[in-house]
Formats: structure tokens, sequence, C-alpha cells
């Protein structure tokens, strides 16, 4: 099975969106390795995210669980995988090589040229020239590392120069959500420069798409993919029977929204899960009654419980936030997907289906 | 901003032409959202990158080639 892992709660940066409490707590080597074990103890393989705070505040702690999962998979013959969520200014070349001999998948929190309005270190200084360096580090060793933009309500305006810059730092992977919870305040009218924004980014995609060069970036790409697939979103996500989230002290929940909440509690890495409460905060994760009669239930992420909690304070209750988000996201995913598809078919298909 | 479901979308062209150029039997998906039973235990699936809102991985990067 799958964990989020969260090694540390601490974090070397003061990201305004954030909305992680900062504590000097670490997990221990105690329960890096329970959690090891609960993770090899269920299913055919056994799955890890690396996560804090910063995961390289703890680069001790992730060299001694690739140790000990290469010691597992070599006794038990049940492979590993593993990715690691940072903010990238920690990361050094001795790493790099380690993540690449395990082929480690990283995802580089990177707001492109909104990286300095709301990722500053705590003393307010700047990042992104750090960000830039350390990006063209990670590619030369990991080339198929994600960027992930966090748009910040006062970086709508830059979205679409982000992610041209992104891709031509040359990440093949850029991945674009909107910042939720307390610490962002959405209004109609950032919605109106996202919207134009979006479809800026579109208007490039397909540009690039017919000049022969493909980018994968979402959420456009994976609505399309997910249509002409049969894919729901909510598959993606199912409150506590996917990935689950690990605290330091190695409590279980169903993810990163809901660590310490006992209502979402589900277990702990030292006396195992908990199946009468897992069945219970699954049966939370369904379409919420807003969207039952909605035309479009089935292509958004309605059923997201970490997006839903963080607008909404309840895992079952959809925000207008995320609504008229979802609604535009689609809209534009679907003119792009038209236009694409009218261009020219094959490579259409070759591109968005995926192939059985 | 506002909750507004829709009640009059139509099934874009691609989806449409893709069926038939694929084969595809299914399209948009299941008509609700994932099946809840009671004892449900862990789903098997490839693991993602953490942070709440940020599962947004196109699994086809794996799944495929990098263009050079």
């Amino acid at each position: 099975m799958n964990f989020t892992v969260h090694l540390t709660e601490n974090c070397n940066m003061a990201c305004s969106y954030c909305l992680r409490e900062k504590t000097p707590r670490d997990m221990s080597l105690e329960t890096l390795y329970k959690t090891i074990d609960l993770a090899y103890s269920k299913g055919n393989k056994a799955g890890f995210c690396f996560f804090g705070g910063e995961p390289l505040l703890k680069k001790d702690l992730i060299y001694e669980a690739l140790d000990y999962c290469e010691k597992k998979t070599s006794e038990t013959g049940i492979p590993f995988a593993c990715k690691m969520t940072t903010n990238g200014t920690l990361i050094d070349e001795e790493f790099l090589k380690r993540a690449k001999a395990v082929n480690m998948k990283i995802g580089l929190s990177f707001d492109g040229k909104g990286q300095d309005i709301s990722r500053r270190f705590p003393d307010g200084s700047s990042t992104a020239e750090i960000l830039e360096k350390k990006a063209k580090l990670i590619l030369s060793y990991l080339p198929n590392t994600m960027a992930m933009l966090t748009l910040d309500p006062k970086a709508c305006g830059v979205l679409c120069d982000s992610v041209k810059y992104l891709l031509s730092l040359g990440f093949r992977d850029v991945s674009t959500v909107m910042a939720y919870g307390k610490n962002v305040s959405w209004t109609d009218e950032d919605l109106e420069v996202y919207k134009v924004e979006i479809n800026k980014v579109a208007d490039f995609l397909r540009d690039e798409f017919k000049a022969g060069r493909k980018h994968y970036v979402t959420p456009l790409v994976n609505k399309i993919r997910e249509c002409v697939n049969g894919k729901n979103p909510a598959e993606h996500c199912h409150l506590g029977v996917r990935q689950l989230s690990v605290t330091p002290d190695g409590n279980i929940y169903p993810c990163t929204s809901f660590i310490n909440d006992e209502e979402y509690y589900m277990g702990n890495v030292f006396e195992g899960l908990d199946k009468e409460r897992m069945a219970k905060i699954a049966a939370k994760s369904n379409t919420p009654e807003t969207c039952k009669e909605c035309d479009l239930k089935s292509r958004c992420t309605n059923s997201c419980g970490c997006a839903n909690r963080m607008n909404t304070g309840s895992a079952d209750k959809v925000s207008p936030l995320q609504c008229t988000y979802e609604r535009t996201i689609i809209e534009v995913a679907d003119r792009l997907g038209d236009e694409l598809y009218e261009y020219n078919a094959k490579e259409f298909a070759d591109f968005f289906a995926v192939k059985a | 901003m506002k909750i507004n479901p829709k009640h009059d979308y139509k099934k874009p062209l691609y989806a449409v032409g893709i069926a038939t150029l694929i084969g595809a039997t299914a399209l948009f998906g299941t008509a609700c959202g994932p099946q809840i039973a009671g004892g449900m235990d862990i789903v098997e699936t490839e693991v993602q990158l953490g942070g709440a809102a940020q599962t947004a991985e196109t699994e086809a990067v794996e799944e495929t080639e990098a263009e050079e």
C-alpha cells in the first residue's frame, strides 16, 4: 500500500498560502521503519511519498527509508516506488544521485513567475533565483520531475507566463492547482483573470501541439484525457482507501488535510489500521448533494475530500469557488480538446487516449 | 462565484469522435461517485505525489515515453 510519509512538521520556507502548522516535530527511525513495514504488509507493492513540512530537512531519514525498502524488497520480492514533494531549496547532487538510482519521481513546488509572490523564506527573502537554479539541477538528473504550481489569487495574472517559463526550463510535466483555504481569498474578479489566463494557456498548448511539441499541463490535459478514457476524477481520490498520510508520530489519516483531526483518525503504524474507522471515513466520500443533478458531476473533483474540507470545512460539501473553477477548466479543456481533435484526430488519440 | 449545476452540457466533439476512433465504450466515467462499501480495504494504485489538491498528476507521464 501507499503512504504519504510526513517526515517532519518543520519547513525552511514560509509560503503565504500554506495551511500546515510548523513545529520541530520529526519522525523517529522506529516510526519510519514501522510505516514501511505496514506498507509492505498489504498488497503487492509498497509506495511512499516523502513529505513534510519540507522532507529534505530530514535527508537522513530518506536515505534510511530507501536502504530499508531495498532490504525489504530483497527479502519479500515486493517492489517499492517512491516520490517526494519538495520546495527544492535544499536539494543537492548527492541526493539526486540516490534519487535517480531508485527512480524517485520528484514534485517540485515552484510557482514560476509567481514564486516570490507567495513562496519566500521566513525572513521574507526571495526564492525565485534559487529555485530556477535548483530546477535546472534537478531536471539534469531527473527529467520527469513535475513542476507543481500552486496558484495564489495574487499570481493569477502571470499564470500563462509561469507555465511557459516552467516549460522553457525543461519541465515536461506542469501541474497547476489553486491555493485553497483560510490563507487565501479568491474574488470574482480573480476568477475572471484566471479564466483569461487559462484560456491563454490552452491557446499556447494548442499552438505547441501543432508545432509538434506536446506538453503535460494539468488540469487541462488530464481533463481531456479523463473524458477520452472514461475516467471519473473521483477515482483519483477516495477518502481513506488509497494513499494515506502518516504523521511524524505514526498516526494515520486519509490525507494531509485531515491530519490531527480525531474524526478522521484511522489508526497508527504501531497497532495497525482500524477497519471500522476506515469504513466510516470511506463512506463520507460521496458526490455532494449540490452536485448530484449536475451534468458535469463525473468530470469534476466534487468528491475530493481534501479540497472540500479546505474550502468548506466539510469533506462532502463543495464550495462555490471549487464549482466555478471546475466549470471553467472543463469548458476550456473541452475547447482545447475539440481544436486539437479537429486539427489531427490521430495525433490527438495518440496523445490523449490511454492504450489498453 | 456560486454553485451552479449544469443541465445543458453536450458531449464535446472530441469525446464523440474519439469513441469511433478507438472504440472506447465508456465515456464520462461512472454516473455516480465511487462505490462505498462497508469494511472497504485499501485500493492499490500507483503512489501519488502528496499535497492535498496537488494530486493532479497526469499518469501518462509514467506510461508513455517522454518526447525529446
